[in-house]
């Protein structure tokens, strides 16, 4: 793995970037694929990756550069505690909130802990009470910073807080999204409550946070589709342009982008919801055997462990359902 | 070589592989490709007197996006 404050004293003496002395590190220790064997689109990728890494050293978040740099490159081997002991590997990946990599990993996961309250409310619905999707957004300024994110997601919170005084059994779950390369920032909410008028949202809304835009509308869908279709924002990155990603990364850097309040906020369901053990994306239990997976302390290139014959794990889950968290 | 090729011969930076997990990578400075070219291959390293094994070639500034070079490029030196 990279080892951030020694690679800080190398660049110097090289007379090149930190940026590409991660780069070179992947390359001397292999990565996914070794140099010889990259194609125009590997090519593509370390550019895009190189100039998000950019952007974070400049705003000192070198950690997270780094992070950023190796995802996938690295990986861990599990071994099965069956009669015949399998191996396989998993991969160590960012989990930076912005990583086309990571987005779908990051949406199976937040729709694992989510749906069983979906399911929930579905089971036992609350008379008078629906779920409906709130857009909440700002004024656009043309910059984007991690005290702005974080008044925001205040804002969203004091409003729902301000607007369900005195209500009991209502939830509410949000996603910070961005325009599409701009910083039009807005939470797109999945709200389970009573009836709200749209005007008495708009001015709640303006009375705390002294932006306008405000929508409201029953939701397309109930159950845990509901969820995905909030979730959504969170499986891809908001731009393409590797300059903005980086910056959007900075902006939020120790900021969540989903949020939760009330019903939804730590809930702890009545019953397990088996149905939702597809999505759980670290492999527990070896797919030959069901035997349980141990994992082997240490880490080594993908390309070393390709080459030592182990295989992916995620090979192993169906194709059907790896595609059913992508949406 | 054009004159106008010629500007492009410059320094490549070159280090050489680890040969295991706990080996660092080491930097061997800006080596310049021979007279007749601007860019580096296994007998070229092996002329400037280096050992045989795997060396990652940085091209100079200039080179970045070009269509005639990947920036980052793998160079064997193969055993005799």
């Amino acid at each position: 793995m990279l080892n951030v404050r020694q690679f800080q004293a190398e660049p110097s003496a090289w007379n090149i970037t930190l940026r590409e002395r991660f780069e070179l590190e992947g390359h001397v220790r292999g990565g996914l694929k070794p140099l010889d064997e990259f194609t125009e689109e590997d090519r593509r990728e370390e550019e895009f990756r190189g100039q998000v890494a950019d952007v974070l050293i400049e705003h000192s978040l070198g950690k997270r550069a780094a992070r950023f740099m190796e995802c996938h490159m690295f990986g861990y081997r599990l071994q099965c505690e069956g009669e015949k002991p399998h191996m396989f590997f998993s991969v160590l990946s960012c989990d930076l909130r912005f990583c086309p990599r990571c987005g779908a990993r990051m949406f199976a996961r937040l729709c694992e802990k989510y749906s069983p309250v979906l399911s929930h409310l579905k089971a036992h619905p609350r008379r008078g009470y629906l779920l409906r999707e709130l857009t909440l957004t700002s004024r656009n300024t043309g910059v984007l910073t991690a005290e702005q994110v974080k008044k925001f997601n205040k804002d969203v919170k004091n409003t729902l807080k301000a607007l369900m005084h005195g209500q009991k059994g209502w939830g509410a779950i949000w996603c910070d999204e961005v325009g599409f390369n701009n910083q039009n920032l807005h939470a797109h909410v999945l709200f389970y409550g009573p009836y709200i008028e749209q005007r008495r949202l708009a001015e709640v809304w303006h009375e705390i946070s002294g932006h306008q835009v405000v929508w409201i509308k029953k939701a397309r869908t109930h159950g845990r589709r509901a969820l995905l279709y909030l979730l959504k924002y969170v499986s891809k990155p908001p731009a393409d342009d590797p300059e903005f990603i980086g910056r959007l990364e900075v902006a939020f850097y120790r900021c969540r982008r989903v949020h939760t309040l009330g019903l939804f906020y730590n809930f702890a369901p009545a019953e397990a919801a088996p149905e939702h053990n597809h999505l759980i994306t670290d492999a527990k239990q070896c797919p030959l055997c069901g035997a349980k997976l141990r994992r082997i302390i240490g880490n080594a290139p993908i390309n070393d462990l390709v080459r030592q014959g182990i295989h992916f794990i995620g090979e192993y889950h169906p194709a059907k359902e790896r595609k059913s968290w992508l949406n | 070589m054009t004159e106008e090729l010629g500007k492009l011969r410059k320094g490549w930076k070159v280090w050489k592989n680890p040969q295991g997990p706990g080996d660092p990578v080491k930097y061997l400075g800006e080596l310049y490709p021979p007279e007749s070219q601007f860019y580096f291959k296994g007998s070229d390293l092996r002329a400037l007197g280096l050992d045989p094994g795997e060396y990652t070639v940085l091209a100079p500034e200039g080179f970045d996006n070009s269509d005639l070079f990947a920036r980052w490029q793998k160079v064997s030196i193969p055993e005799c």
